[in-house]
């Protein structure tokens, strides 16, 4: 066991779903070819002035009302200073003093964790580097100059790389639930900073901290933190100092390597925007947030346990993102039967929206034709083995589960007098295993269900064939 | 406070302006003079009073509905460049400092 | 006497009437621009063959009747953006810059129907107070070739009082229109903060900054400001409040308004016969029925500290765009983007530039901030609150314009902040966002056009022009230019 816990704190960047940028009207859309989504305002050009976008107002309000933050009735823009080649007027408008979402949370593990949310602003993203390959050159495109953002920042709440994770899991969950960030780490819209220092447990101040940049997944989040409580472990049991310093995050390597050290921190020299006016958020963009608020996941996992009788578990996973949330809601109201479409929608229904790599909201099954194949099989009209089946071409195909079982034929046979004949002549055919069977020799009713469906090419109620079998076996006993 | 050469280096590496041996003796003596000149604020009490860093004389809110307008054609943008290529602005190697 | 010398109001009139053409005024105004430019220097450039081909056209259009700027050449300060045309801010970092779009003021004329006839000179980036800090060389005052014409906007206020245009628009930002207006004997006014979109002024200090007519009367200013006015949703500051028609109350008379004179501040470094001008206007006020009564600014002999904090910490962060990226001037001597940047700079900035940029720089620099540019912003709230509780008492404030008359080329370039204090009495104007009007109120012995200043409310542009009107028809003033 370590004498030290770590002390973590995250910074997190979400693009914002506008469709124009956060101060002017260009299209907000990811990719686009190299600086054609540019205009005088993104691309710094003399003379050239930001207006603020009220979507991205809106939106980061959401987020603060979700995470119980204060909403600053005044709050301030201010200009980062720094000179950078993706930064075309070389400063970034952000939100320094008065930022305008203050004071919130995110709870976790149940409710057994809390952490606090300092604060939440907007801001803009800046451009893209590439370096030419060629030569000695860097390229740049504007087209994300001015794509709003919302910086949350985290307080020093967080103990372990698994814990951080998960804070941020939870912020993507919370922001896809907003519909305010599609949180695709890929591109780029989810963005994480962490700050982390170590101190002997017990402890109430806190050590030299250190800022790791460039987390761009959840395992990088919680790789880069692992790496970096070590190596400041490392130096600390060796009577050595951490030096506060930012590093950045190699992902390809697992290492971090220090960017700049606290003698080379920029000076970023925030001023409040003499272009823009004190952000006053009008009462009807809050008015308009609160009542778009959607049931947020913790309630919603709540209601499931609560009125439809989920076990915690299955609440926590479905109600993971809105979209499989309502799936299976409009599943289990079609069905009538919570538990039997949870049982699906966890098993088969994620299985295959993996294995196909689609998102849920364009997977062929519907949630009414999924509640419609259940319907078969709790009817008895088809086993599970089929079902699967059924369900892998309904998600193949789009059709309707009875046409399905219909057109293929797949109908569970449980009609006593044709199974009777089927097991007669398996009966029949296998006169050793039968005369074993009754010496004793119980297993051996397996193998002749089995022979059974086989003869009955699977769709024979498994159920009844038991019991015909038996019965059958039961009457050459005399 | 002296606006002496160390002083006026750090400003010029923010201020990312690289001033010639001549030009940083002379600015520097005129800013020392100016900075002196602005000391004269320090006489006033500000006890209690609040900063204005705006001045804006009728109540309005001014934010954008957020709805897309035109972008610039590209070719009229990267041909001002100074240098440009592929599509792309064109700049001399990043090197963090 | 050509048409290139009348007033905006009248040529307006003529043809209207259809007495003369646009054609016939843009002739004599290239005539002008032809015999006097070259000594003046008031253009960067000039667009001859576009003013007579669009003169032309008007002409033959008859399109001009219906619009209050009927075709007329109006000549544009080179920091405010006109699509398709250079637009430097009289900086070496931005040679070869053509900007894409129009400013939303010029965008105004053009709507106006008036015709932008060209760039004029200017300090680099609309700093200094003579316009000799321009890439392109000094302009001269029209009253003596030797001698500055004031600045920024010197060379506005130059084509203005030479005949070389009939309007021109500046900016102000500590006094910038006003001053030169009143080295060059011509009207220029700051409106109130915000009355005049910024939208395409290439900014130096954002919360100072504002664009505002030049013209050779009052009445002539009040229509030009009526056609740049607007507010604008591509400026989040600009004003929201509908635009006044500012020729209604020019005629209203001086009779029952109370002028203001701050006489504790004026008593600093002001020349004897600035002084000697102002009570003698003072007193035909009186005689006018005006309340002529001492109103105090005790934080305005700050001002110009707290101005050069504050205007220069907003221009250190305005000035980085400038940076060889994307446009204008980068150097050739670039070893990776950080020499890239600070070779280009050096090379595109002229010193006043550079002074201000790191002055700037200083005053918001961690561990000064407070100290200064924090400061600062107090004061200039206590600046305002003066003003504030002036105007509980009066219509408007008079001052001189500036302490001096115009001064000689060269006499204060090198002594940068001598040259700050020639704006002493427009600056606080600016810090406070207040409408201000400058005109000709006499000539020193010297002969060179000495100015007032008119002080107006917060929106009240219209009131500041009646007070202009009323003093303008007090004062015997002629324009003696030697060009
Ligand atoms: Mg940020
Ligand atoms: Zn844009």
């Amino acid at each position: 066991m370590s004498r030290y816990e770590p002390v973590i704190g995250l910074e997190v960047h979400a693009q914002l779903l506008t469709r124009t940028k956060m101060f002017c009207s260009c299209s907000a859309a990811y990719g686009g070819e190299p600086n054609t989504r540019v205009c005088p305002v993104c691309l710094g050009l003399p003379g050239a002035l930001p207006v603020v976008n009220e979507k991205a107002v809106a939106a980061a309000v959401k987020m603060g009302l979700a995470t119980g933050c204060r909403i600053a009735p005044r709050s301030v823009f201010a200009r980062k200073n720094y000179f950078y080649p993706d930064c075309p007027k070389n400063y970034q408008i952000s939100q320094y003093e008065k930022p305008l979402c203050e004071g919130g949370s995110l709870v976790m593990n149940g409710g057994q964790k809390r952490i606090g949310i300092t604060r939440i602003h907007l801001e803009e993203d800046a451009g893209k580097l590439l370096h030419d390959e060629y030569d000695d050159y860097s390229l740049a495109d504007m087209n994300r100059v001015g794509v709003p953002l919302i910086e949350i920042v985290s307080e020093p709440d967080i103990r372990s790389p698994q814990e951080a994770a998960e804070y941020m899991q939870k912020l993507r969950t919370l922001l896809r639930y907003l519909e305010i960030c599609d949180g695709n780490m890929e591109e780029g819209s989810l963005r994480c900073d962490v700050n982390v220092s170590l101190r002997e447990k017990g402890s109430e101040t806190f050590g030299t901290r250190t800022e790791v940049k460039n987390l761009n997944s959840f395992k990088a989040v919680e790789q880069a933190l692992q790496f970096e409580i070590e190596r400041q472990e490392k130096l600390l049991t060796a009577g050595k100092e951490v030096e506060q310093a930012t590093l950045l995050w190699d992902s390809v390597k697992g290492v971090s390597q220090v960017m700049r050290s606290k003698e080379e921190a920029h000076d970023y020299r925030y001023f409040p925007e003499p272009d823009l006016l004190v952000l006053e958020v009008p009462e009807s963009i809050i008015e308009q947030a609160r009542g778009e608020m959607p049931e947020l996941p913790d309630a919603r996992a709540a209601r499931f346990v609560g009125e439809l009788s989920l076990p915690p578990y299955d609440a926590q996973v479905l109600t993971g993102a809105r979209e499989i949330a309502d799936y299976f809601e409009e599943t289990a109201g079609a069905l009538g039967d919570a538990k039997a479409a949870s049982n699906w929608v966890m098993g088969e229904v994620l299985r295959e929206l993996k294995e196909r790599k689609v998102d849920i909201t364009q997977f062929r099954v519907r949630p009414g034709q999924l509640a419609e194949l259940i319907v078969e099989v709790k009817a008895g009209r088809i086993n599970i083995p089929t079902a699967k089946e059924v369900f892998r071409e309904m998600s193949e195909s789009g059709g309707g589960a009875r046409d399905i079982i219909a057109v293929r034929g797949l109908a569970q046979i449980s009609d006593e007098g044709a199974l009777n004949s089927v097991i007669a002549g398996v009966l029949d055919n296998n006169p050793e295993e039968v005369s074993k069977y009754l010496a004793g020799k119980e297993k051996l009713l397996k193998f002749l269900v089995g022979q059974v469906m086989k003869e009955t090419r699977g769709k024979g109620n498994p159920q009844k064939v038991g019991e015909l079998l038996k019965r059958a076996l039961e009457e050459r006993r005399s | 406070m002296k606006i002496d050469e160390k002083m006026i280096r750090h400003l010029e590496m923010l201020a990312r302006i690289d001033l010639t041996a001549d030009e940083r003796e002379r600015l520097s003596e005129q800013l020392d003079r100016i900075v002196g000149y602005v000391e004269q604020l320090q006489e006033i009490d500000t006890e209690g009073v609040a900063p204005t860093s705006a001045v804006v004389h009728d109540e309005h809110s001014a934010l954008r509905p957020d709805e897309p307008g035109p972008s610039l054609d590209r070719d009229k943008i990267l041909g001002q460049a100074p240098d440009a290529k592929d599509g792309f602005f064109r700049v001399p190697k990043v090197v963090e400092r | 006497m050509g048409l290139n010398s009348r007033g905006l109001v009248e040529l307006t009139v003529l043809l209207k009437k259809g007495e003369i053409s646009p054609l016939d005024v843009a002739k004599d105004v290239v005539a002008a621009v032809e015999e006097k430019d070259g000594d003046v220097h008031a253009y960067v450039e000039f667009y001859k063959e576009d003013l007579l081909e669009r003169a032309a056209a008007l002409t033959k259009s008859g399109d001009y009747r219906s619009t209050p700027l009927a075709g007329l050449p109006i000549a544009v300060k080179d920091n405010i953006c006109v699509e398709g045309r250079a637009t430097t801010a009289g900086s070496r970092i931005l040679s070869g810059y053509t900007s894409p779009y129009t400013a939303t003021a010029a965008a105004n004329v053009l709507r106006s129907g008036g015709i932008i006839c060209g760039k004029t000179n200017l300090d680099e980036f609309a700093m200094g107070s003579s316009t000799e800090n321009s890439a392109f060389g000094p302009s001269r005052n029209p009253w003596n070739l030797d001698y500055a014409p004031g600045g920024s906007s010197g060379g506005s206020a130059a084509a203005v009082a030479a005949d070389m245009a009939v309007g021109a628009l500046g900016s102000d930002t500590g006094g910038s229109i006003r001053q030169p207006a009143g080295f060059c004997g011509v009207v220029g006014m700051k409106p109130t903060y915000g009355r005049v979109s910024r939208y395409g002024l290439i900014a130096f200090a954002s919360s100072l900054d504002q664009i505002g007519p030049f013209a050779r009367s009052v009445e002539d200013c009040a229509v030009l400001l009526g056609a740049i006015s607007s507010g604008d949703a591509q400026d989040a500051t600009s004003l929201r409040a509908p635009v006044p028609d500012f020729a209604r109350d020019l005629d209203k008379g001086l009779d029952g308004l109370t002028v203001g004179i701050p006489r504790d501040f004026m008593e600093m470094g002001t020349r004897p016969e600035v002084e000697e001008n102002l009570t003698t206007l003072c007193a035909r006020l009186e005689k006018e029925n005006v309340a002529v009564v001492d109103v105090s600014l005790a934080h305005a002999r700050y001002a110009c500290a707290c101005y050069y904090v504050i205007a220069n910490a907003e221009a250190s962060s305005n000035l980085a765009r400038f940076d060889g990226v994307r446009y204008g001037h980068r150097t050739e001597h670039a070893r990776d983007v950080y020499s890239m940047y600070t070779h280009t700079r050096d090379e595109g900035f002229g010193d006043e530039v550079k002074r201000r940029i790191l002055l700037g720089t200083y005053v918001l620099s961690a561990g000064y901030y407070d100290a200064y540019y924090l400061k600062a912003q107090k004061v200039r709230s206590l600046i305002i609150r003066d003003f504030q509780n002036a105007f509980d008492h009066v219509d408007l404030i008079m001052m001189p314009t500036a302490p001096s008359a115009a001064f000689p080329i060269g006499e204060k370039v090198s002594d940068p902040l001598l040259m700050y204090l020639s704006d002493i009495f427009t600056i606080p104007v600016n810090l406070a966002g207040l409408p201000a009007i400058a005109i000709p109120s006499g000539v020193a012995p010297d002969g060179l056009p000495l100015g007032v200043q008119l002080i107006g409310k917060p929106l009240e542009e219209n009131t500041v022009l009646r007070g202009a009107r009323g003093v303008e028809r007090l004062v015997d003033f002629e324009r003696k230019t030697v060009v």
